[in-house]
Protein backbone atom coordinates (compact mmCIF):
# COMPACT_ATOMS: atom_id res chain seq x y z
CA UNK A 1 0.00 0.00 0.00
CA UNK A 2 2.91 2.41 0.80
CA UNK A 3 4.03 1.35 -2.58
CA UNK A 4 1.55 4.04 -4.58
CA UNK A 5 3.50 7.19 -2.78
CA UNK A 6 6.77 6.08 -2.39
CA UNK A 7 7.11 5.64 -6.27
CA UNK A 8 6.73 9.77 -6.57
CA UNK A 9 8.35 10.81 -3.26
CA UNK A 10 11.36 8.75 -4.68
CA UNK A 11 11.31 10.59 -8.08
CA UNK A 12 11.33 13.81 -6.83
CA UNK A 13 14.25 12.85 -4.19
CA UNK A 14 16.26 11.18 -7.09
CA UNK A 15 14.95 14.19 -10.11
CA UNK A 16 16.38 16.78 -7.06
CA UNK A 17 19.61 15.35 -6.31
CA UNK A 18 20.78 14.84 -9.89
CA UNK A 19 18.71 18.19 -11.35
CA UNK A 20 21.57 19.44 -12.61
CA UNK A 21 23.09 16.21 -14.23
CA UNK A 22 19.18 16.33 -15.69
CA UNK A 23 19.25 19.93 -16.92
CA UNK A 24 22.72 19.98 -18.56
CA UNK A 25 21.17 16.32 -19.91
CA UNK A 26 18.31 18.31 -21.16
CA UNK A 27 20.69 20.92 -23.11
CA UNK A 28 19.73 23.99 -21.60
CA UNK A 29 22.30 26.07 -19.62
CA UNK A 30 21.07 27.58 -16.74
CA UNK A 31 23.26 27.92 -13.96
CA UNK A 32 22.21 26.03 -11.48
CA UNK A 33 23.40 25.19 -7.44
CA UNK A 34 24.56 20.97 -7.54
CA UNK A 35 22.17 19.53 -5.23
CA UNK A 36 24.59 16.12 -6.09
CA UNK A 37 27.47 17.83 -4.26
CA UNK A 38 25.35 18.78 -1.44
CA UNK A 39 23.54 15.56 -0.72
CA UNK A 40 26.74 14.06 -0.61
CA UNK A 41 28.24 16.42 1.66
CA UNK A 42 25.18 15.86 4.23
CA UNK A 43 25.76 12.25 3.59
CA UNK A 44 29.32 12.73 4.71
CA UNK A 45 28.65 15.05 7.27
CA UNK A 46 25.90 12.36 9.06
CA UNK A 47 28.41 9.95 8.50
CA UNK A 48 30.83 11.84 10.80
CA UNK A 49 28.39 13.39 12.84
CA UNK A 50 27.20 9.53 13.82
CA UNK A 51 30.66 7.48 14.46
CA UNK A 52 31.80 10.69 16.21
CA UNK A 53 29.09 10.52 18.84
CA UNK A 54 28.51 6.40 18.79
CA UNK A 55 32.63 5.85 19.77
CA UNK A 56 31.93 8.39 22.37
CA UNK A 57 28.97 5.94 23.37
CA UNK A 58 29.21 5.19 27.10
CA UNK A 59 25.77 4.00 28.22
CA UNK A 60 23.03 1.70 26.26
CA UNK A 61 20.06 3.09 24.96
CA UNK A 62 17.13 3.26 26.96
CA UNK A 63 13.68 2.26 25.95
CA UNK A 64 10.74 4.05 28.09
CA UNK A 65 7.43 4.46 27.72
CA UNK A 66 6.40 7.62 25.91
CA UNK A 67 5.18 10.78 28.43
CA UNK A 68 1.19 10.35 28.48
CA UNK A 69 0.60 14.24 30.34
CA UNK A 70 -0.34 11.77 33.38
CA UNK A 71 -2.13 8.98 31.89
CA UNK A 72 -0.32 6.09 33.14
CA UNK A 73 -0.90 3.96 29.73
CA UNK A 74 -0.94 5.75 26.37
CA UNK A 75 -3.33 4.56 23.83
CA UNK A 76 -3.10 4.99 20.25
CA UNK A 77 -6.50 7.21 20.18
CA UNK A 78 -4.11 9.84 22.37
CA UNK A 79 -2.11 10.31 19.79
CA UNK A 80 -2.86 13.68 17.43
CA UNK A 81 -5.43 13.00 14.97
CA UNK A 82 -4.73 14.72 11.09
CA UNK A 83 -8.04 17.21 11.72
CA UNK A 84 -5.98 17.87 15.14
CA UNK A 85 -3.16 18.26 13.29
CA UNK A 86 -4.39 20.92 10.24
CA UNK A 87 -6.86 22.93 12.57
CA UNK A 88 -4.58 25.85 13.37
CA UNK A 89 -3.97 25.95 9.14
CA UNK A 90 -7.74 25.80 8.86
CA UNK A 91 -8.25 28.70 11.30
CA UNK A 92 -5.55 30.85 10.10
CA UNK A 93 -6.58 30.53 6.65
CA UNK A 94 -10.17 30.71 7.90
CA UNK A 95 -11.09 33.23 4.36
CA UNK A 96 -10.25 30.40 1.47
CA UNK A 97 -11.59 27.12 3.61
CA UNK A 98 -14.43 28.93 5.35
CA UNK A 99 -14.10 27.86 8.52
CA UNK A 100 -17.11 26.61 10.26
CA UNK A 101 -17.08 25.40 13.81
CA UNK A 102 -20.30 24.08 14.94
CA UNK A 103 -20.59 23.49 18.78
CA UNK A 104 -23.31 21.15 19.85
CA UNK A 105 -23.75 20.04 23.55
CA UNK A 106 -26.75 18.89 25.45
CA UNK A 107 -26.99 19.38 29.47
CA UNK A 108 -29.17 17.57 32.01
CA UNK A 109 -30.35 20.82 34.18
CA UNK A 110 -31.22 24.18 32.95
CA UNK A 111 -28.47 25.88 34.54
CA UNK A 112 -26.48 24.11 31.69
CA UNK A 113 -24.14 22.83 34.07
CA UNK A 114 -24.18 18.76 34.34
CA UNK A 115 -22.88 17.77 30.75
CA UNK A 116 -24.96 15.24 29.14
CA UNK A 117 -23.27 15.07 25.66
CA UNK A 118 -22.21 16.77 22.22
CA UNK A 119 -20.00 17.37 19.62
CA UNK A 120 -18.27 19.23 17.82
CA UNK A 121 -17.39 19.67 14.33
CA UNK A 122 -15.38 21.81 12.31
CA UNK A 123 -16.79 22.09 8.77
CA UNK A 124 -14.51 22.97 5.67
CA UNK A 125 -15.03 23.70 2.06
CA UNK A 126 -14.63 21.11 0.18
CA UNK A 127 -11.98 22.03 -1.75
CA UNK A 128 -11.42 20.54 -4.73
CA UNK A 129 -15.26 20.20 -5.52
CA UNK A 130 -15.69 23.86 -4.95
CA UNK A 131 -12.43 25.47 -6.46
CA UNK A 132 -11.58 22.93 -9.07
CA UNK A 133 -14.76 20.86 -10.53
CA UNK A 134 -17.54 22.85 -9.60
CA UNK A 135 -16.54 26.37 -12.04
CA UNK A 136 -15.00 24.33 -15.14
CA UNK A 137 -18.51 22.27 -14.89
CA UNK A 138 -20.67 25.70 -14.29
CA UNK A 139 -18.72 27.30 -17.10
CA UNK A 140 -20.11 24.72 -19.62
CA UNK A 141 -23.04 24.37 -18.45
CA UNK A 142 -23.49 28.14 -18.76
CA UNK A 143 -22.17 28.15 -22.41
CA UNK A 144 -24.76 24.95 -23.38
CA UNK A 145 -27.60 26.40 -22.13
CA UNK A 146 -26.55 29.80 -23.98
CA UNK A 147 -26.44 26.98 -27.30
CA UNK A 148 -29.72 25.38 -26.38
CA UNK A 149 -30.81 29.29 -26.56
CA UNK A 150 -29.61 29.27 -30.31
CA UNK A 151 -31.18 25.94 -31.43
CA UNK A 152 -34.67 26.83 -30.77
CA UNK A 153 -36.29 24.55 -33.27
CA UNK A 154 -37.69 27.50 -35.08
CA UNK A 155 -37.17 27.73 -39.03
CA UNK A 156 -37.22 30.94 -39.58
CA UNK A 157 -34.14 31.56 -37.20
CA UNK A 158 -32.17 28.58 -38.35
CA UNK A 159 -32.83 30.41 -41.87
CA UNK A 160 -31.32 33.49 -40.66
CA UNK A 161 -28.14 32.12 -39.36
CA UNK A 162 -27.69 30.49 -42.48
CA UNK A 163 -27.92 33.89 -44.20
CA UNK A 164 -25.74 35.88 -41.63
CA UNK A 165 -23.18 32.59 -42.16
CA UNK A 166 -23.28 33.17 -45.81
CA UNK A 167 -22.98 37.17 -45.44
CA UNK A 168 -20.32 36.83 -42.74
CA UNK A 169 -18.44 34.05 -45.46
CA UNK A 170 -18.74 36.42 -48.46
CA UNK A 171 -17.35 38.91 -46.45
CA UNK A 172 -14.29 37.14 -45.02
CA UNK A 173 -13.38 35.58 -48.22
CA UNK A 174 -12.92 39.47 -49.85
CA UNK A 175 -16.27 40.00 -51.50
CA UNK A 176 -17.98 38.67 -54.72
CA UNK A 177 -14.87 39.18 -56.92
CA UNK B 1 37.84 24.46 -5.08
CA UNK B 2 40.03 26.48 -4.31
CA UNK B 3 42.70 26.54 -0.95
CA UNK B 4 40.23 29.96 0.34
CA UNK B 5 37.06 27.48 -0.02
CA UNK B 6 38.97 24.40 1.23
CA UNK B 7 40.24 26.70 4.24
CA UNK B 8 36.39 28.60 4.48
CA UNK B 9 34.92 24.85 4.31
CA UNK B 10 36.79 24.08 7.47
CA UNK B 11 37.02 27.38 9.47
CA UNK B 12 33.48 28.90 9.09
CA UNK B 13 31.70 25.47 10.37
CA UNK B 14 33.70 25.73 13.13
CA UNK B 15 33.52 29.01 14.01
CA UNK B 16 29.60 28.20 14.26
CA UNK B 17 29.55 25.36 15.90
CA UNK B 18 32.10 26.11 18.52
CA UNK B 19 30.69 29.98 19.20
CA UNK B 20 26.86 29.16 18.26
CA UNK B 21 26.19 28.57 22.01
CA UNK B 22 27.84 31.30 23.24
CA UNK B 23 24.67 33.40 22.57
CA UNK B 24 22.18 30.98 23.50
CA UNK B 25 23.50 31.91 26.81
CA UNK B 26 23.79 35.45 26.26
CA UNK B 27 20.38 36.27 25.41
CA UNK B 28 19.42 34.26 28.86
CA UNK B 29 21.71 36.77 30.49
CA UNK B 30 19.93 39.56 29.15
CA UNK B 31 16.51 38.47 29.75
CA UNK B 32 17.67 37.32 33.58
CA UNK B 33 18.91 40.87 33.85
CA UNK B 34 16.17 42.49 32.50
CA UNK B 35 13.78 40.45 35.28
CA UNK B 36 16.35 41.39 38.37
CA UNK B 37 17.90 38.13 38.00
CA UNK B 38 21.61 37.20 38.23
CA UNK B 39 20.96 34.43 35.64
CA UNK B 40 22.89 31.38 34.39
CA UNK B 41 26.69 31.73 33.71
CA UNK B 42 27.47 32.84 30.58
CA UNK B 43 29.06 29.23 29.64
CA UNK B 44 26.09 27.37 31.18
CA UNK B 45 24.85 25.77 27.57
CA UNK B 46 28.31 24.25 26.95
CA UNK B 47 28.37 22.57 30.53
CA UNK B 48 24.53 21.75 29.41
CA UNK B 49 25.54 20.33 26.48
CA UNK B 50 28.58 18.17 27.78
CA UNK B 51 26.53 17.03 30.25
CA UNK B 52 23.85 15.88 27.72
CA UNK B 53 26.38 14.33 25.07
CA UNK B 54 27.13 11.85 28.79
CA UNK B 55 23.81 10.98 28.42
CA UNK B 56 21.66 7.81 28.07
CA UNK B 57 19.31 8.75 24.75
CA UNK B 58 15.92 7.09 26.21
CA UNK B 59 13.30 6.04 23.33
CA UNK B 60 9.90 5.43 23.02
CA UNK B 61 8.86 1.83 22.51
CA UNK B 62 6.50 3.47 19.95
CA UNK B 63 8.79 5.25 17.95
CA UNK B 64 10.65 4.73 14.81
CA UNK B 65 13.54 5.18 13.27
CA UNK B 66 12.34 8.79 12.30
CA UNK B 67 13.04 9.56 16.28
CA UNK B 68 16.69 8.63 15.71
CA UNK B 69 17.33 9.74 12.65
CA UNK B 70 16.54 13.49 13.06
CA UNK B 71 19.13 14.39 15.51
CA UNK B 72 21.46 14.03 13.33
CA UNK B 73 20.07 14.74 9.95
CA UNK B 74 19.12 18.33 11.30
CA UNK B 75 22.85 19.20 12.73
CA UNK B 76 24.36 17.81 9.65
CA UNK B 77 21.75 20.43 7.59
CA UNK B 78 22.75 23.07 10.09
CA UNK B 79 26.60 22.49 9.31
CA UNK B 80 25.90 21.96 5.41
CA UNK B 81 23.87 25.61 5.86
CA UNK B 82 26.63 27.12 7.73
CA UNK B 83 28.76 26.68 4.47
CA UNK B 84 26.00 29.11 3.07
CA UNK B 85 26.45 31.82 5.57
CA UNK B 86 29.98 33.65 5.27
CA UNK B 87 30.87 34.32 9.43
CA UNK B 88 34.35 35.94 9.36
CA UNK B 89 35.69 35.67 5.81
CA UNK B 90 34.13 35.34 2.17
CA UNK B 91 36.06 32.99 -0.22
CA UNK B 92 35.87 32.53 -3.60
CA UNK B 93 32.59 31.08 -4.70
CA UNK B 94 32.56 27.39 -5.37
CA UNK B 95 30.32 24.66 -6.57
CA UNK B 96 27.39 26.82 -6.38
CA UNK B 97 26.90 26.78 -2.48
CA UNK B 98 25.79 29.63 -1.03
CA UNK B 99 22.62 29.64 -3.10
CA UNK B 100 19.90 31.31 -0.92
CA UNK B 101 17.26 29.37 -2.63
CA UNK B 102 18.72 26.55 -1.26
CA UNK B 103 19.69 27.62 2.14
CA UNK B 104 15.96 28.16 2.74
CA UNK B 105 15.19 25.16 1.53
CA UNK B 106 17.38 23.26 3.30
CA UNK B 107 16.46 25.35 7.00
CA UNK B 108 12.46 23.62 5.70
CA UNK B 109 14.38 20.28 5.51
CA UNK B 110 15.20 20.94 9.23
CA UNK B 111 11.87 21.94 10.47
CA UNK B 112 10.25 19.53 8.42
CA UNK B 113 12.24 16.71 10.55
CA UNK B 114 12.04 18.15 13.25
CA UNK B 115 7.89 18.13 13.54
CA UNK B 116 8.08 14.74 12.28
CA UNK B 117 10.41 13.88 15.25
CA UNK B 118 7.59 15.36 17.85
CA UNK B 119 5.14 13.45 16.16
CA UNK B 120 7.06 10.32 16.20
CA UNK B 121 6.99 9.04 19.94
CA UNK B 122 3.03 10.03 19.35
CA UNK B 123 2.63 11.64 22.62
CA UNK B 124 -0.27 14.58 21.99
CA UNK B 125 2.47 16.91 23.45
CA UNK B 126 4.71 16.33 20.58
CA UNK B 127 2.22 16.69 18.23
CA UNK B 128 0.92 19.50 19.09
CA UNK B 129 4.55 21.34 18.80
CA UNK B 130 4.46 19.76 15.22
CA UNK B 131 0.69 20.97 14.14
CA UNK B 132 1.77 24.41 15.72
CA UNK B 133 5.40 24.55 13.92
CA UNK B 134 3.98 23.35 10.44
CA UNK B 135 1.23 25.70 10.09
CA UNK B 136 3.48 28.69 11.18
CA UNK B 137 6.07 27.31 8.69
CA UNK B 138 3.02 27.64 6.14
CA UNK B 139 2.69 31.37 6.88
CA UNK B 140 6.30 32.41 7.43
CA UNK B 141 7.50 30.96 4.23
CA UNK B 142 5.94 32.99 1.54
CA UNK B 143 7.48 35.84 4.11
CA UNK B 144 10.85 34.40 4.06
CA UNK B 145 11.10 33.73 0.05
CA UNK B 146 9.71 37.65 -0.18
CA UNK B 147 12.53 38.61 2.41
CA UNK B 148 15.67 36.91 0.60
CA UNK B 149 14.16 38.08 -2.27
CA UNK B 150 14.46 41.49 -1.32
CA UNK B 151 17.93 41.27 0.27
CA UNK B 152 18.91 39.61 -3.60
CA UNK B 153 17.39 42.62 -5.58
CA UNK B 154 19.14 45.15 -3.17
CA UNK B 155 22.56 42.79 -3.12
CA UNK B 156 22.40 41.98 -6.77
CA UNK B 157 22.58 38.44 -6.73
CA UNK B 158 20.89 35.18 -5.33
CA UNK B 159 24.29 33.97 -3.59
CA UNK B 160 25.00 34.85 -0.23
CA UNK B 161 29.13 34.44 -1.03
CA UNK B 162 28.35 36.79 -3.78
CA UNK B 163 26.27 39.39 -1.57
CA UNK B 164 28.70 39.52 1.10
CA UNK B 165 31.62 40.10 -0.81
CA UNK B 166 29.39 43.17 -2.21
CA UNK B 167 29.60 44.31 1.05
CA UNK B 168 32.74 43.35 3.00
CA UNK B 169 34.78 46.33 3.70
CA UNK B 170 32.01 49.04 3.80
CA UNK B 171 31.28 50.73 6.76
CA UNK B 172 27.80 51.81 6.54
CA UNK B 173 25.07 49.83 4.68
CA UNK B 174 25.32 50.06 0.92
CA UNK B 175 21.76 50.39 0.74
CA UNK B 176 19.55 52.94 2.43
CA UNK B 177 16.94 49.83 2.02
CA UNK B 178 19.35 47.58 3.90
CA UNK B 179 17.79 48.93 7.12
CA UNK B 180 14.04 47.89 5.78
CA UNK B 181 15.17 44.31 4.84
CA UNK B 182 17.11 43.85 8.26
CA UNK B 183 14.09 44.78 10.05
CA UNK B 184 12.19 41.55 7.78
CA UNK B 185 15.77 39.37 8.70
CA UNK B 186 15.09 40.23 12.31
CA UNK B 187 11.36 39.21 12.60
CA UNK B 188 12.62 36.43 10.69
CA UNK B 189 15.38 35.36 13.10
CA UNK B 190 12.82 35.56 15.89
CA UNK B 191 10.24 33.31 14.32
CA UNK B 192 12.75 30.93 13.10
CA UNK B 193 14.34 30.54 16.20
CA UNK B 194 11.31 30.33 18.38
CA UNK B 195 11.87 33.14 20.47
CA UNK B 196 9.06 35.72 22.02
CA UNK B 197 6.62 37.06 20.96
CA UNK B 198 6.17 33.38 18.93
CA UNK B 199 7.28 31.21 21.05
CA UNK B 200 8.57 31.06 24.32
CA UNK B 201 12.30 28.82 25.13
CA UNK B 202 11.85 29.57 28.64
CA UNK B 203 9.14 27.43 29.17
CA UNK B 204 7.20 23.84 29.50
CA UNK B 205 3.93 24.82 29.41
CA UNK B 206 1.29 23.41 27.06
CA UNK B 207 -0.46 26.58 25.85
CA UNK B 208 2.64 28.53 24.89
CA UNK B 209 4.81 25.78 23.21
CA UNK B 210 6.17 25.56 19.98
CA UNK B 211 9.61 24.49 19.78
CA UNK B 212 10.19 22.85 22.88
CA UNK B 213 7.13 20.64 22.43
CA UNK B 214 8.21 18.89 19.34
CA UNK B 215 11.65 18.05 20.94
CA UNK B 216 10.25 17.41 24.66
CA UNK B 217 10.91 12.95 23.97
CA UNK B 218 14.27 13.61 22.91
CA UNK B 219 17.19 12.65 25.57
CA UNK B 220 20.64 12.48 25.99
CA UNK B 221 22.92 13.06 23.08
CA UNK B 222 19.95 13.51 20.86
CA UNK B 223 18.70 16.78 22.83
CA UNK B 224 22.26 17.89 22.64
CA UNK B 225 22.38 18.01 19.01
CA UNK B 226 19.03 19.04 18.32
CA UNK B 227 19.76 22.07 21.05
CA UNK B 228 22.97 22.58 18.93
CA UNK B 229 21.75 22.53 15.73
CA UNK B 230 18.91 25.16 17.26
CA UNK B 231 21.99 27.64 18.38
CA UNK B 232 23.55 26.95 15.19
CA UNK B 233 20.49 27.90 13.08
CA UNK B 234 20.20 30.92 15.32
CA UNK B 235 23.77 32.03 15.32
CA UNK B 236 23.69 31.42 10.94
CA UNK B 237 20.50 33.87 10.48
CA UNK B 238 22.23 36.11 13.05
CA UNK B 239 24.84 35.98 10.75
CA UNK B 240 23.07 36.93 7.91
CA UNK B 241 21.86 39.76 9.30
CA UNK B 242 25.11 41.42 10.45
CA UNK B 243 26.55 40.83 7.86
CA UNK B 244 23.93 42.30 4.87
CA UNK B 245 23.68 45.63 7.24
CA UNK B 246 26.96 46.02 9.09
CA UNK B 247 29.49 44.15 7.74
CA UNK B 248 32.67 46.15 9.52
CA UNK B 249 35.56 44.05 9.08
CA UNK B 250 34.56 41.16 7.10
CA UNK B 251 37.57 40.25 5.42
CA UNK B 252 37.79 39.03 2.08
CA UNK B 253 41.50 37.70 1.77
CA UNK B 254 43.20 34.33 3.04
CA UNK B 255 45.50 36.27 5.95
CA UNK B 256 45.34 35.22 10.03
CA UNK B 257 45.83 39.00 10.98
CA UNK B 258 43.08 39.83 8.84
CA UNK B 259 40.41 36.70 9.67
CA UNK B 260 41.34 37.32 13.48
CA UNK B 261 40.37 41.03 13.31
CA UNK B 262 37.24 40.15 11.75
CA UNK B 263 36.29 36.88 14.10
CA UNK B 264 36.36 39.08 16.99
CA UNK B 265 34.41 42.12 15.63
CA UNK B 266 31.76 39.46 14.09
CA UNK B 267 31.60 38.10 18.11
CA UNK B 268 31.06 41.51 19.06
CA UNK B 269 28.84 42.60 16.59
CA UNK B 270 26.62 39.39 17.69
CA UNK B 271 26.81 39.97 21.07
CA UNK B 272 25.13 43.28 20.26
CA UNK B 273 22.68 41.32 18.57
CA UNK B 274 21.96 39.35 20.85
CA UNK B 275 21.57 41.85 23.57
CA UNK B 276 18.97 43.26 20.97
CA UNK B 277 17.16 40.13 20.97
CA UNK B 278 17.21 39.74 24.74
CA UNK B 279 16.32 42.98 25.35
CA UNK B 280 13.30 42.64 22.59
CA UNK B 281 12.52 39.05 23.89
CA UNK B 282 11.77 41.13 27.61
CA UNK B 283 9.63 43.52 26.25
CA UNK B 284 7.31 41.73 24.41
CA UNK B 285 4.49 39.37 25.86
CA UNK B 286 3.62 36.21 23.72
CA UNK B 287 1.45 36.69 21.12
CA UNK B 288 -1.66 34.22 20.52
CA UNK B 289 -0.56 31.55 17.87
CA UNK B 290 -3.67 33.05 15.48
CA UNK B 291 -2.46 36.86 15.86
CA UNK B 292 0.77 35.59 14.71
CA UNK B 293 0.32 36.14 10.97
CA UNK B 294 -0.07 39.99 11.43
CA UNK B 295 3.75 40.11 12.99
CA UNK B 296 4.54 38.02 9.75
CA UNK B 297 3.01 40.58 7.48
CA UNK B 298 5.22 43.04 9.04
CA UNK B 299 8.12 40.90 7.53
CA UNK B 300 6.48 40.96 4.62
CA UNK B 301 5.71 45.04 4.31
CA UNK B 302 9.05 45.64 4.72
CA UNK B 303 10.37 43.32 2.22
CA UNK B 304 7.64 44.16 -0.41
CA UNK B 305 8.54 47.82 0.12
CA UNK B 306 12.36 47.08 -0.17
CA UNK B 307 11.32 45.11 -3.52
CA UNK B 308 9.42 47.95 -5.02
CA UNK B 309 11.57 50.49 -4.12
CA UNK B 310 14.89 48.82 -5.86
CA UNK B 311 12.41 48.02 -9.26
CA UNK B 312 11.27 51.68 -9.29
CA UNK B 313 14.49 54.00 -7.81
Amino acid sequence: MLLGPAIPAALCILTGLFSKQIISLAGWRIEFPDMLLLGLLLGLIYAALFLITRSKETSPIRVSETWGCGIPTLAPYMEYSSSGFSEPLVMIFKSIYRTKIVHRAEYFDRQESLFKGGNVEIRLVRFFEEYLYIPPARAIGNFSKYVSRLQNGKLDSYVLYAFLAVIVLIIATGGLV
Amino acid sequence: MNTSFLLFAFLNPLFALLTAPLYMSLIRKVKAYSQGRKGPRLFQVYYDLRKLMKKEAVYSPTSSWVMRFTPYLNLSTLLVCSLFVPLIFVPEPAGGLGNIIVFLYLLALERFFTALGGLDAGSAFGGMGSSRSMSLAAVIEPTMVISFAALAFVLKSLNLHQMFALTAGTILPISPTLVLVSISLFIILIVETGRLPVDNPATHLELTMINEAMILEQAGKNLALLELTHALKQFLLMGILINAILPVGLSTEIDAGKIAVSALLFLAKAGLLAIIIGLFESALAKMRLFRLPSFYVMAFFFSAITILIEVFA
